[in-house]
């Protein structure tokens, strides 16, 4: 009787041990961290697009055995990954589904820039192809300007880089407006050489930090640029992705975009996001 | 179900362990000896390895450290050579009028372009006398602004170095622009024969700095960064992070650190932090490992450390349980059988022997004991066996039909004669006989009862046998109180009657004497009758010698035993006789009245 209980107890002892010492295992044992798959569904075929939020998403996940693909969103379903975060027009869609940057509050803040330093009447909004990540922008603009009295008109522009420097010269040789405000890298980049061409007193500002649109702000073509900070974009969604939710908080107040001219372009904060290192 | 399982478990561990049995104190204390050791020994090795090895982990990261500060020691060193090349082979030699200097620019430039961005002269008021590889200035700069030319009017016997930033001096037909540390001196630059100052600006590609630093801190464990003498970052892997406000570096802290290792706690997080002054430029090298990483590769240890001990503990548990069950199994079936003899069993063969040596003695000893036990007991029932089975035949002789019919015969002969008087003594008599022949059922009573009994039997005798004989009784009074055992002297007496003077005629005499002789009691029967053979004598104490025919039957070997049986073998009956003179039977008895004998003194004797 003695006997089948010590028997017993010994069991039930060493199947208490074994389950002691596989969490023991599991807790300090050799972890072989999962690896954690995040992809970037990014638009536009050139991935050098988003060559600073790459930057940024592969520094915030150094050291947490974790794999960042950017990848066009056309290949989504052939793609497999623990995380996703989809990015359009240079927004990057958090966790909770909204996007890091507003912009309509960009385009308002920018627009009010505009407003404070130019004496415009009659502004033009450009950009390559109806894209319709533009509408919450374009809305923007149109309310500010509005607001202001000023005239203010979208013209969406051929994706065709021949016909859209065309017609981008023909509206800077048309005189209907004293101002272009470039939505993007093509438009910027085409109204900028038309300006050259013919008309230098239409002032151009755009909504790009491609290292074109630093060159262009840095000899004056353009006057003013709105830009996304795509690198902390890229960080703080890395970093929640890898579970590290002390980011958050910032992520909501921070606005992830700046406004930079000529005299702020070399300060040390504006500098670090423009300008990347060139090896 | 269960928690009342647990429940009674709980209070047999608890009523075991209050037993202490010896298996529980052996394995008990053995395991905590044990366990207390090997806990000990553990987190010594444990903690003196962990340390050992995170002061080898930082001792191999100051070494790494020393090896950075070497390297980018001798990449300043180098760009300060070739701003010493460029200034006393080139710009000391040279009037400013000359070509030769743009030329000079040139090749120098050419020869070190990997580590170069620029290279320009500039003179105290900010023209730009010569650079390479553009030597056209960027519209609306002015060099006299820039933070470099300010510091080195400031002092103008150092080099100075910059922090990193973005070159936008000179003109550029790409989109590129580089970030650039500028080394910056004071020149003295010949103009016409005249001595002008002016600042020689050596723009040193960044991406050299930073490709240094990304080689260190692709090792995975912990990072280095490069700070300046006033703890602004001129290098950090996360710089961009760090500027966006999503990060934050403990640099200011770590600026007034002195070179050697320190821990620090940032942001809640232990760090070991090295540092590593550059010595030209007063630029230190910090290296940062939390705490936690130092640790990281002990982990599999501290979880095999932590594993091993809870084997350990669980094999020193069970052996310590088993082995102290195989010590004390002896023990308890040694104890098992005393408690076998405590319940009455005394079979010797069933008391356990095995074991140790020093058990294997317990158990034969104790064998001994029973065996030893076990005989006195059986002695002791036999003696009282045969106690019984003694008093059974006296008792069972006073109820002797032949004196009954004979005493009672005369009793009627008398009521016939109408000798009334007679016939009611006689009744009397016999009734006193019976009742001390009884006595409540005692075995034991006073002297005087025992003589009052004689006297009953001689008084019938004497009528019955006509007083043929004469009876004397003598017993000191000292003695009376004294206990005897009953029927010992009637029936000496009816010997007396019916072997010695019941056939003489009117000659007879019986003497009872009863006195005290060293401090024992000595009652002597004695007649004058014609003897008892010697041959005879000798048979009358063996057993079941019967009277011839007549009297109560209660042999002398009876009186002897029963005395005997009470008193011991110190005490009993003696015969003495002469032929033709007569029969002294002598009882010796131990002397103590009834009170010492019911006291235990009795029974001592």
């Amino acid at each position: 009787m003695k006997n089948k209980k010590l028997i017993r107890l010994f069991v039930i002892s060493v199947l208490l041990l074994l389950l002691f010492d596989s969490i023991i295992n599991f807790r300090y044992g050799v972890k072989r961290k999962d690896l954690v798959k995040i992809v970037f569904l990014v638009d536009g075929d050139n991935p050098n697009d988003y060559e600073n939020m790459k930057a940024g998403a592969i520094s915030a996940g150094e050291d947490k055995n974790c794999l960042i693909d950017f990848v066009n969103i056309s290949k989504e379903e052939a793609t497999e990954a623990d995380v996703y975060f989809v990015v359009a027009n240079h927004n990057l869609r958090y966790y909770d589904g909204t996007d890091m940057v507003d912009d309509f509050s960009l385009a308002e803040d920018f627009s009010n820039y505009v407003l404070a330093n130019s004496d415009c009447d009659s502004i033009l909004l450009v950009s390559s192809g109806d894209n319709k990540e533009y509408v919450n922008a374009i809305e923007g603009f149109k309310t500010s300007i509005i607001e202001s009295g000023r005239k203010v008109e979208y013209r969406p522009l051929s994706k065709d880089v021949k016909k859209l420097k065309q017609s981008m010269y023909n509206l800077e040789q048309s005189g209907l407006f004293d101002t272009v405000i470039a939505l993007d890298r093509p438009s910027l980049s085409a109204a900028v050489e038309a300006n050259t061409r013919i008309n230098p007193f239409v002032k151009i500002y755009g909504v790009d930090n491609s290292s074109e649109a630093v060159y262009y702000l840095d000899n004056g073509s353009v006057e003013a640029l709105a830009y996304k900070d795509e690198y902390s974009m890229g960080y703080t969604a890395v970093r929640h992705a890898l579970k590290d939710y002390s980011l958050d908080k910032i992520a909501k107040e921070k606005s992830f975009y700046y406004i930079a001219d000529r005299d702020v372009l070399y300060s040390d904060d504006m500098e670090m996001v423009l300008f990347p290192f060139v090896k | 179900m269960i928690t009342f399982d647990l429940k009674n478990q709980f209070k047999k561990v608890r009523h075991a362990s209050k037993r202490r049995s010896i298996q529980l104190i052996i394995s008990l204390s053995f395991t905590i000896v044990a366990v207390i050791s090997m806990v000990f020994v553990t987190l010594a090795i444990y903690t003196s390895y962990i340390n050992t090895a995170r002061q080898t982990t930082i001792e191999n990261n100051k070494q790494v450290i020393d090896q950075m500060s070497w390297t980018v020691n001798s990449y300043l060193r180098n760009m300060m050579g070739i701003s010493n090349s460029m200034y006393y082979s080139v710009i000391k030699n040279l009037d400013l009028t000359s070509d030769t200097m743009n030329k000079e620019m040139d090749l120098l430039y050419e020869a070190n372009k990997d580590d170069l961005i620029s290279i320009a002269c500039i003179s105290q008021d900010g023209a730009l006398i010569s650079a390479a590889p553009i030597a056209t200035r960027k519209t609306g700069v002015d060099f006299t602004e820039q933070d470099w030319f300010l510091s080195t009017e400031e002092k103008i016997e150092n080099f100075h170095f910059s922090k990193p930033h973005v070159q936008n001096m000179f003109e550029s037909s790409n989109y590129r622009y580089y970030w650039v540390v500028s080394l910056t001196r004071s020149v003295d630059l010949n103009y016409m024969g005249y001595t002008r100052r002016g600042i020689l600006l050596v723009d040193m590609n960044y991406s050299a700095i930073e490709q240094m630093f990304s080689r260190v801190n692709e090792r995975g464990a912990g990072y280095v960064y490069l700070i300046d003498s006033d703890g602004d970052i001129i290098y950090h892997p996360k710089q961009k992070a760090i500027s966006g406000g999503l990060l934050q570096e403990n640099n200011m802290e770590a600026v007034s650190y002195d070179d050697g290792s320190h821990m620090e706690k940032f942001l809640g997080e232990k760090r070991a932090v090295v540092v590593k002054t550059i010595g030209y430029t007063g630029w230190k090298i910090v290296s940062v490992m939390p705490v936690s990483e130092l640790s990281a590769p002990f982990n599999q240890f501290r979880a095999f450390m932590i594993i091993i001990v809870t084997v350990s503990i669980f094999l020193i548990v069970f052996g310590n349980i088993i082995i102290s069950k195989i010590v004390t199994e002896p023990i308890r079936r040694l104890e098992n059988s005393l408690k076998s003899i405590e319940d009455g069993s005394l079979e010797a063969d069933e008391v356990y022997i095995g074991g140790s040596h020093e058990i294997r003695h317990l158990g034969r000893t104790i064998r001994s004991l029973v065996l030893q036990m076990r005989d006195l007991m059986d002695e002791r029932v036999r003696e009282q066996k045969e106690k019984r089975k003694s008093e059974l035949n006296a008792l069972q002789a006073q109820i002797n039909p032949h004196f009954l019919y004979n005493t009672l015969d005369s009793v009627i002969w008398m009521i016939e004669a109408e000798k009334y008087q007679d016939a009611i003594s006689m009744i009397t008599s016999l009734a006193s006989l019976f009742r001390i022949s009884l006595s409540k059922g005692n075995n034991i009573i006073t002297i005087k009862d025992e003589i009052t009994h004689a006297r009953n039997y001689l008084a019938i005798q004497k009528v019955r046998y006509k007083n043929k004989f004469e009876a004397n009784i003598d017993i000191d009074p000292a003695i009376e109180d004294c206990v005897t055992i009953k029927l010992i002297i009637q029936p000496l007496i009816e010997n007396a009657i019916y072997h010695a003077v019941g056939d003489l005629d009117d000659e007879g005499i019986i003497d009872i004497k009863g006195y005290e002789k060293d401090e024992d009691i000595y009652i002597e029967v004695r007649d004058n009758g014609m003897g008892i053979p010697p041959e005879t004598l000798a048979n009358l104490l063996v057993e079941k010698t019967k009277s011839g025919g007549k009297g109560s039957g209660i042999g002398l070997w009876n009186i002897n035993q029963r005395i005997n049986l009470y008193f011991k073998n110190d005490y009993g009956l003696t015969l003495e006789s002469e032929l033709d003179e007569g029969t002294v039977a002598t009882i010796h008895l131990p002397k103590m009245t009834m009170d010492e004998y019911m006291g235990g003194d009795g029974n001592e004797k």
